[in-house]
């Protein structure tokens, strides 16, 4: 009994919370006892914060990770077995990229339910389900926050990118094995601390936070300079741990020229998540000061433009962080699935570059109308449309791949081609949005909205989507059922275009965004729009359902179904924790010339896998 | 004629009965663009309209090719069925050709419409030509205040002629706010601390009581009063602008008279 307890005490996660709650406390009291005021004001909430996210990371198992061996203690980290593994500081992998993923899935499924409730508040005009704008604005800024920080730039580059790449490029763990669980574990503190801030107050100056603003807002927009701080820390490791292990962990044989896509398109996103995170997380904090200690960086009296410039150095490599690996996913499977060899390697991998440096080159698109010099707009218009030649590259491959190609529908493909048909609404409109007149008019309209949702949800879900179906079977070592994808894809591709097109024509016609009512002419098109919306929500509950039980309960997952040619296809599902058990052979991955024509996915344990010649011949 | 050749003939048959269908939609939606009154508006609206005749052929060309490519699936099986396939790593001319049009297009975007409009609507408009008429657009959480600084009044509607240059100064007393009205298809951020400049030029008399698009809109997230920080907008013939003046500037002396 007693040592049962213990036993419960001591699990990390207990042991983490209680720990963040009494560094809480702590850091908290001291500073209201020094400084005076409430525990509810900015000061004693970042200084309480900040203790608690360090006893946090301690409590979860950093004490034993880092400061036990720092001062010559043993190394005796408890990574845990089983299902424990996943709520525990655990150095797999493996195990970082699921925490990862679900950590983003489960933020998806609650950033989402804000949609609704967005939705809901204006389907009609007037005030329903807020009772005013207050509310309103803090689920607008959770929605947008949550789902930029937690969901798009966590689920692809944390999930996958920590699952898959180390396999791909045959290596056993990523190069910083602790680093990588410590990185994850910032990131539900990161989460709690967005979701703290309507207890705080709220804050109301959505994802951006634009001073002065955010300067004056409530205590919530505390939590949300934190929440992007943490959350910029995962992000910041992640990158410098990705980089090392691509650089110095590949299997011999496989040099750049032979890099999978996926892992090209991670390489290039760590790259700006480590030169571009820092300039928002410097953002936050001299808004923080402004708020503390009065300093008046962006104040009316200070410098309201430097914070944006600031924010959108930051914001647009940030989107292509969010898209990239979106690329990665499906150049990644085109090829397997028109079993048809991928075109255009160079293409793309000069494509991927060409979009990394140029993403460093536009950030001012999004100040156009905020009176900058005029020597700026020509040369950001400029940028910003060539930036779309790169892009297109990745169209180029992937419409050279299924030119001819034995296409099989399976639910990976679909959402893959429903990637390219959504992004390049996307990509178009971003077009439009370059040009600086008629940003004049678009700025800051649902014909925003549209556009950016276009990219990321249509784009950057939709492929996190086709990399679930596509890896799950290497994950859980099960299969999903095929008839329930196929459904979730049309329900969802449906809905979401219904969703979301007709927001294009609403900015046109004067919806301006952000705003909890609007005028009474603009009734038909968003009731349309909501409707759609919900029918979009609820498409998700199809697949939480489906891949929760067949994780559990599904039938056994052949170890290649997709007769794929990639590494971690050769190695058994779900794979040992080391990976493999013999150096890889290295062959070129996207080679289906004279490969057979297979029905999939293929059934369990197929001998030998057919179609695809032996490696080694190159 | 191989079955390789017949999918690109009927593939670029597609592409032109999708280019001409999507042409077909983009010349309905730009017949049922809203109601535009200012000659800058009209210029953005009609790059608005080249740009989505330009680029519906290139929407036209991907969906063309995702759909022959899965329709075409069961065709491509049968020809691999009869030989050991082998597939192109590279096509130079399709790939060299795709790189230097949308190079082309893109080039063409940015010193065709995008810097003739520059032109027109910025440069030049950062201080008051003469003969334009001067509004100070002032925002505050939530409002908007106009003043016309030549006239010597001010007003919470926004009243302009018909027909003439108006030149903006917008400010802002404590957030961001931006000055936007749908119907003239400008906005400009009223930033404080900094005067921002735009100039308008009126083409028709237009009431925000007979269209909602003929207003002054809060467009940047400012807090609270955000969604419903808006101003009335009236355009009115020149005569009736200038009795309106005369009876405004009454109107303040008796106010200003009477304290």
């Amino acid at each position: 009994m007693g040592s049962a307890l213990r036993g419960f005490l001591h699990a990390p996660l207990l042991r983490a919370v209680v720990w963040a709650a009494v560094g809480y406390l702590l850091g908290a009291g001291a500073t209201v006892g020094l400084a005076g005021g409430s525990f509810l004001d900015d000061l004693p909430v970042i200084v309480g914060y900040a203790v608690a996210l360090l006893a946090w990371i301690l409590g979860i198992g950093g004490w034993e990770a880092f400061v036990v061996p720092w001062f010559g203690g043993p190394y005796r980290l408890d990574e845990g077995t089983g299902r424990s593994r996943y709520f525990r500081f655990n150095t797999d992998h493996k195990v970082v990229g699921i925490q990862y993923l679900v950590t983003a899935l489960a933020t998806l499924l609650l950033a989402g339910g804000l949609a609704m409730l967005m939705r809901l508040e204006l389907m009609h005009p007037g005030f329903q389900v807020f009772g005013g704008p207050e509310m309103y604005n803090q689920v607008v800024s959770l929605h947008g926050s949550l789902m930029i920080f937690a969901v798009a730039a966590v689920g692809i580059v944390g999930g996958f990118g920590n699952y898959v790449v180390p396999i791909m490029i045959g290596a056993e763990d990523m190069a910083f094995p602790r680093l990588n669980a410590v990185g994850y574990w910032f990131v539900p503190m990161g989460v709690l601390a967005f979701l703290s801030g309507p207890l705080l107050g709220g804050w109301e100056s959505g994802w951006t936070a634009y001073a002065p603003l955010s300067d004056t807002d409530g205590t919530g927009q505390v939590a949300a300079v934190l929440g992007i701080l943490t959350l910029g820390i995962s992000s910041v490791t992640g990158g410098i741990n990705l980089l090392a292990t691509v650089h110095h962990m590949r299997a011999p044989g496989l040099d750049w020229r032979r890099l999978p896509v996926f892992v090209w398109s991670m390489v290039v996103t760590a790259v700006l998540n480590v030169a571009f995170v820092p300039f928002v997380g410097t953002a936050m904090v001299l808004v923080a000061l402004d708020r503390v200690a009065g300093t008046n960086f962006f104040t009316k009296d200070g410098l309201p433009l430097v914070y944006q410039d600031l924010f959108w150095i930051f914001g647009h490599p940030e989107v292509y962080i969010l898209i990239l690996p979106g690329f990665g996913i499906v150049l990644e499977l085109l090829p397997v699935f028109a079993r048809k060899t991928l075109y255009g390697y160079r293409w793309i991998v000069g494509g991927l570059l060409a979009v990394m440096l140029m993403s460093m080159t536009v950030w001012d698109h999004h100040m156009y109308t905020t009176g900058i010099s005029n020597a700026r707009l020509v040369p950001f218009m400029t940028t910003t449309e060539l930036i779309s030649v790169p892009t297109g590259l990745v169209y180029l491959a992937a419409l050279g791949t299924i030119w001819g190609g034995r296409i099989r529908l399976t639910t990976p493909m679909l959402f893959a081609l429903g990637f390219l048909f959504n992004f390049l609404i996307g990509g178009l409109t971003g077009v439009f949005l370059a040009d600086v007149a008629l940003d004049f008019q678009m700025q800051d309209t649902f014909f925003v909205v549209a556009h950016f949702h276009y990219t990321i949800m249509g784009g950057m879900v939709f492929a996190l989507m086709a990399g679930i179906y596509y890896w799950f079977p290497k994950m859980s070592g099960r299969m999903y059922n095929e008839a329930l994808g196929k459904v979730h894809f049309w329900w969802m591709f449906l809905a979401y275009n219904a969703t979301f097109l007709p927001m294009f024509w609403a900015g046109v016609l004067g919806m301006n965004r952000r705003v909890a009512d609007y005028l009474p002419y603009l009734e038909p098109v968003n009731e349309w729009v909501s409707v759609a919306a919900f029918t979009l929500g609820a498409s998700f509950l199809l697949p939480a359902v489906h891949l929760v039980y067949v994780w559990a309960r599904g039938p056994e997952a052949a170890m290649n179904p997709w007769a794929s040619r990639t590494l971690e296809w050769t190695i058994p599902s779900p794979p040992p924790k080391e990976n493999f058990r013999e150096a890889p052979a290295i062959v070129d991955f996207y080679d289906y010339d004279g490969a057979e024509d297979v029905e999939l996915p293929l059934p369990p344990r197929p001998l030998p896998m057919p179609g695809v010649p032996v490696p080694g011949g190159d | 004629m191989g079955p390789r050749s017949l999918r690109a003939v009927l593939a670029a048959a597609l592409w032109v009965v999708f280019t001409a269908l999507a042409e077909v939609g983009v010349e309905a939606l730009i017949a049922h663009f809203p109601v535009v009154a200012s000659s800058q508006g009209e210029l953005i609206d009609e790059t608005f309209a080249l740009l989505l005749r330009l680029t519906a052929p290139v929407f036209a060309f991907v969906v063309t090719v995702l759909v022959v490519s899965v329709l075409g699936a069961a065709q491509a099986r049968r020809e691999a069925a009869s030989g050991p396939a082998r597939y192109p790593r590279d096509n130079r001319y399709f790939s060299w050709t795709w790189f230097v049009v949308s190079l082309a297009l893109n080039v063409y975007f940015v010193f065709g419409p995008g810097v003739t409009d520059v032109e027109a609507i910025v440069l030049g408009h950062d201080r008051p030509a003469s003969g334009d008429l001067v509004v100070e657009a002032q925002a505050h959480q939530w409002g908007w205040d106009f003043a016309y600084p030549e006239l010597g009044i001010t007003s919470k509607t926004l009243v302009l002629p018909a027909g003439r240059e108006i030149h903006f100064v917008v400010t802002s007393k404590d957030v961001i706010h931006s000055f936007w009205v749908p119907a003239f298809r400008v906005k400009m951020d009223a930033i404080p601390g900094r005067e921002n400049h735009l100039t308008v030029t009126t083409t028709r008399v237009i009431s925000t009581n007979d269209d909602m698009t003929a207003r002054v809109q809060c467009a940047e997230l400012c807090g609270l009063g955000h969604p419903n920080m808006r101003a009335g907008l009236e355009v009115l013939p020149p005569d009736q602008f200038q009795a309106w003046v005369e009876k405004t500037k009454s109107e303040e002396t008796t106010t200003s008279g009477g304290r």
